[in-house]
């Protein structure tokens, strides 16, 4: 199992912090054909490129919408939108540099973004959620547009665990400011290889509640990765007679 | 996202048609997380790496699953229990030079080296079904570094309990690797009694085979004990008769095999031939949604994997293989490994990684185990046909079918909704 969990912490000039967001994200389709491409050698030559090393903040999210109706607001979703919710690898409004201000500490990259095409038997475009149904055909691609991607620092990757890596994104104080952020994606950097950088979504969160970056503090996104949601000891301790003992996981407890 | 294995094993009939005899998921032991949380933060991650290991360390072919091993229970590597004051011989029965067989029968085969092997048999008319022993193997456990802990094999036993037996003067050393080894892939000037009591494969340049009557329950070291006559007389062979046979083993025909029991595998970048799954084990990319092999020509291509992105590890235990791995207790478990990249940099072996077999079958690399897959039923079981028709029957070990096996780890995503509130 590959899970992730995004921690939001505010850091204000004086020292002090708070979190103010925590919860699990949707690890995406792209993390799947990341580590797949990797195996198979089909991609990269380089295991570098397919680590996470750039993010994008948005200021809409990714909705699941009422059946038959994708990007839309609210409603049910039906059950291929819930098996296909991570089919995705774009994020819904990305802000681009100019966003950030001239001040901004971070690092950006101004290039194509990879994705998986899928084809219909007429013509070939992005896999979108329902999109993926019914394809005859599938292959890796990338936008004819650039976008901007700020840099994760290679120092900001951690080891976290024997088996899990966090990400750290700092977004400083002079970054954003006075602008909503509804959602956030992690990228591999460039697991097709080519020339330039073609990042590709892998793991993505959005906020009901959109945090209001400001100058007085910064903001610290602590991402983790990890492979061992469900720790497979059982729970033994169990003193009531009848009670179903429950699996105890190992992290990411909810 | 869910990663998860499936194993997929197919008996080539003599037809050439595939015949699905097993369909059942694996286990990704930690092991899996931790190689690869290791390969994103390349090369932090990597305490030991030396500085000078250069780039082919980020090689995804350093990463990606580099061998198969093939395994059983722990107690058919030792023995039967003691009864009687008498270890009986293990499951893979007892393997020895008999210089007393061997005059009987001679020997095509350089004079004075290990090269008969003796198996217990309970069948007496056709004398080749092996006597079976359900040793279980151990439990899948995610924290498994092995497929097994122990494997002591009988040959320890027998320099223990049977000391003074001739030619069984040496040890198992350090090859407790908790699977098949390949003990006898060397050049036939190599073999030594311990590689016979250890096996598992049979040699390239052919080994000599007997059967004996299960009954006899002590065969000692070096048939000492027993009078040529009497030893004659406990050999089977096909319908009642007694024959030698002779084995030859693929995996040591082709150097696919290290003497540690790894079948090497080879990524899309180094096949040679389209059929190389015939030899090792071929790394490509898969559909897993689709029970249809990825032939290797389609990975040339661009990545055809569609919903459920899987890579597949596909290889073939020939029939001549699976005969001695049963003579030896047969193939109750399957793992897959990655280089230790940690390990190897440690004994300063560095990316790129060639693996050359030496004459001794050394490869010099270290590997860690990616995921595992047992089997209560003995993969490479078989039976006499007894029909009472001399014409038409056949014994089991003659009638041993290519298995065709493919090993698919997929990346599922199947991630619930986001709503997005903490």
């Amino acid at each position: 199992m590959i899970s992730g969990k995004l921690k939001v912490t505010q850091v204000f000039s004086d020292g002090t912090q708070r979190k103010v967001f925590e919860d699990s994200n949707i690890i995406t389709d792209g993390m799947g054909i990341n580590i797949a491409t990797l195996f198979a050698t089909n991609g990269s030559q380089k295991s570098s490129n397919f680590a996470p090393a750039y993010f994008q903040l948005g200021t809409c999210a990714i909705e699941f919408s009422a059946p038959g109706v994708v990007g839309g607001a609210g409603g049910i979703a039906t059950d291929a939108q819930y098996h296909l919710s991570s089919a995705f690898y774009k994020m819904s409004s990305a802000y681009s540099i100019d966003s950030f201000g001239e001040s901004s500490d971070l690092r950006f990259f101004y290039g194509n973004r990879s994705f998986q095409a899928s084809s219909d038997h007429t013509e070939w475009g992005e896999m979108f959620f329902t999109s993926a149904l019914n394809l005859s055909g599938s292959t890796t691609s990338s936008t004819s547009t650039k976008e901007w991607f700020a840099e994760i620092p290679v120092v900001n990757n951690t080891k976290y665990y024997i088996d899990s890596i966090e990400y750290r994104i700092a977004l400083d104080e002079n970054s954003l400011n006075g602008l909503p952020i509804k959602e956030v994606g992690l990228f591999a950097k460039n697991p097709v290889g080519l020339k330039h950088d073609h990042p590709m979504l892998v793991a993505y969160k959005k906020f009901e509640q959109p945090f209001n970056k400001t100058k007085d503090f910064s903001l610290v996104f602590d991402w983790s990765i990890g492979f061992l949601k469900h720790f497979i000891a059982w729970d033994n301790f169990s003193n009531v007679v009848g009670e179903e003992s429950e699996s105890v996981e190992k992290w990411f407890l909810s | 996202m869910k990663i998860s294995g499936q194993v997929e094993v197919y008996k080539i009939m003599s037809s050439g048609k595939k015949k699905l005899v097993h369909l059942e998921e694996n286990l990704l032991v930690d092991g899996a997380g931790e190689h690869i949380v290791n390969m994103l933060t390349m090369p932090s991650s990597i305490g030991s790496l030396a500085a000078n290991a250069g780039s082919a360390t980020l090689n995804p072919s350093s990463w990606c699953v580099r061998a198969v091993s093939f395994g059983k229970g722990a107690s058919s590597y030792y023995a039967d229990k003691e009864q009687d004051g008498v270890i009986e011989a293990p499951s893979r029965g007892g393997h020895y030079y008999s210089s007393h067989i061997s005059s009987i029968y001679g020997s095509s085969i350089e004079a004075g080296h290990p090269q008969i092997m003796i198996t217990q048999s309970n069948v007496p008319v056709y004398g080749s079904a092996l006597a079976k022993h359900h040793y279980l193997p151990k439990y899948p456990d995610p924290m498994d570094t092995s497929l097994e802990l122990s494997t002591a094999t009988m040959y320890e036993v027998a320099t223990e309990n049977w000391g003074g037996t001739g030619t069984t003067a040496a040890t198992s050393g350090g090859l407790q690797m908790g699977q098949n080894l390949n003990m006898m892939c060397g050049a036939s000037g190599h073999l030594r009694p311990s590689d016979v009591f250890m096996g598992c494969y049979a040699p390239n340049y052919g080994m000599e085979y007997f059967f004996v009557n299960a009954a006899w329950k002590n065969p000692d070291g070096a048939f000492t004990g027993a009078s040529s006559s009497e030893i004659g007389a406990r050999i089977q062979g096909d319908n009642g008769g007694s024959a030698k046979y002779v084995g030859s083993g693929h995996f040591n025909s082709v150097s696919s095999m290290d003497n540690r029991g790894f079948l090497i595998g080879r990524t899309r970048q180094e096949m040679l031939q389209s059929n190389d799954h015939q030899n090792v084990m071929v790394v490509s990319g898969a559909c897993a949604s689709s029970l249809k092999r990825v032939d290797p020509a389609h990975t040339l291509a661009s990545s055809i994997m569609i919903k459920s992105p899987a890579v597949a590890h596909t290889f073939t235990v020939s029939a001549p293989d699976a005969a001695f791995t049963n003579f030896y207790g047969g193939i109750h478990h399957l793992g897959l490994w990655t280089f230790d990249i940690e390990k190897n940099s440690g004994k300063g072996v560095l990316p790129p990684y060639n693996i050359v077999l030496d004459g001794f079958g050394n490869s010099n690399k270290e590997y860690k185990l990616f995921a595992k897959k047992m089997f209560v039923r003995n993969l490479v079981e078989n039976s006499d046909y007894e029909s009472g028709d001399p014409a038409v029957d056949y014994a089991g070990h003659l009638n041993h079918n290519d298995l065709y096996i493919r090993w698919k780890v997929s990346f599922d995503s199947n991630s619930k909704l986001d709503t997005g509130a903490p």
